[in-house]
């Protein structure tokens, strides 16, 4: 599974955007890396902010290990 | 013409003159209203309507602190946040996109998709208390399947991982070890029921409670209500169409509460 990743300052611009009932968090992923799924693109929620999404690297979504 | 004045005609028509819009009912589209959100259809509204007053005589709506309807024919996913008991508190909030299908629910991506309730319990709960409570949510998707670990939780010690898991990890106001808590089905209407300072039981799909099981009442971690998530850092793949916390309920009380909930959505 593909997913978006956010370098720190990525993280740090975008983390917590909301806009009406739509909040973008990053969550971490198996390596540590701060992650959010390919959904975010497509909602219109997050238009404004549509151009900063589009420069998170895509990258293989490695699952946290189940506890 | 008004959501209320059309609605009150739609009943009127429908041969139903004795139906009233509930005043509860009336509160959620008020708000929705208010805040520009697309409402159900006249038909779906008609049958929401049905699910509250159903939940009323059954003894149910009072004793939830939250509910979230997420399921409706042509409601939004703006609607869909709003929480039925108070209207105008604890809209839920959608976390990095879940889908949302019009008269199924919300479903999560299983990497970092949510819906927070905003309400916390511990804090804002009332019904959901350390000795008597419950959490649940309606599933549509097979809550064995490892992937939609965690359908519904608040707490490490109140989630409901998972309907088949072997370990003590459907819990409600209670640490590890806790006992095993299994279903008897996998989706439909489920969750976890606390009737006494001292047992925990399963709320089953088929509308029977679960075996009792002994697991001493520890003090509530006060956390938010989550669907999809536990704690922001699990993640499911679940389609959830209802879900609710409160106080616990009896065997008749979840039988209704399951009739009700499977009438409203097997005819939206």
């Amino acid at each position: 599974m593909i997913v978006l990743k956010a370098t720190q300052t990525q993280f740090d611009a975008l983390d917590g955007y909301k806009n009406g009932d739509n909040l973008l968090k990053f969550a971490k992923d198996g390596n540590d890396n701060w992650i959010v799924g390919l959904q975010v693109l497509d909602d219109s929620a997050f238009e404004p902010i549509h151009d900063q999404l589009n420069e998170l690297e895509c990258i293989d979504y490695v699952p946290i290990p189940d506890s | 013409m008004t959501n209320e004045q059309y609605l009150n005609f739609l009943l009127m028509v429908g041969g139903g003159a004795s139906e009233t819009i509930d005043s509860d009912y009336q509160a959620v589209l008020d708000r929705s209203t208010a805040l520009g959100y697309t409402a159900p259809s006249a038909a779906s509204q008609t049958l929401q309507n049905t699910l509250v007053t159903d939940l009323k005589n059954a003894g149910v709506w009072d004793k939830l602190d939250v509910l979230y309807v997420f399921a409706s024919d042509g409601g939004d996913s703006d609607f869909a946040c709003l929480n039925w008991k108070a209207p105008t508190l604890y809209e839920a909030t959608k976390v990095s996109s879940p889908t949302y299908t019009n008269k199924l629910g919300f479903t999560g991506n299983g990497t970092s998709s949510f819906i927070n309730t905003q309400h916390t319990i511990g804090t804002n709960s009332t019904k959901y208390t350390q000795d008597s409570a419950s959490f649940g949510v309606y599933s549509q998707s097979d809550l064995s399947v490892a992937a939609n670990n965690y359908p519904v939780a608040i707490s490490s010690r109140s989630a409901l991982k998972r309907t088949n898991i072997a370990s003590g990890d459907n819990r409600i106001n209670s640490n590890s070890p806790s006992p095993t808590i299994s279903f008897n089905a996998d989706t439909g209407l489920v969750g976890m029921n606390r009737p006494s300072s001292t047992q925990v039981q399963a709320l089953q799909s088929d509308g029977t409670l679960g075996s009792l099981s002994t697991a001493t009442a520890q003090s509530i971690q006060t956390n938010e209500l989550f669907f999809l998530s536990y704690l922001s850092s699990n993640f499911s793949t679940a389609q959830v169409s209802l879900g609710w916390a409160g106080g616990h309920f009896t065997s008749t009380e979840w039988d209704d509460y399951v009739t009700a909930v499977d009438n409203y959505l097997g005819a939206i």
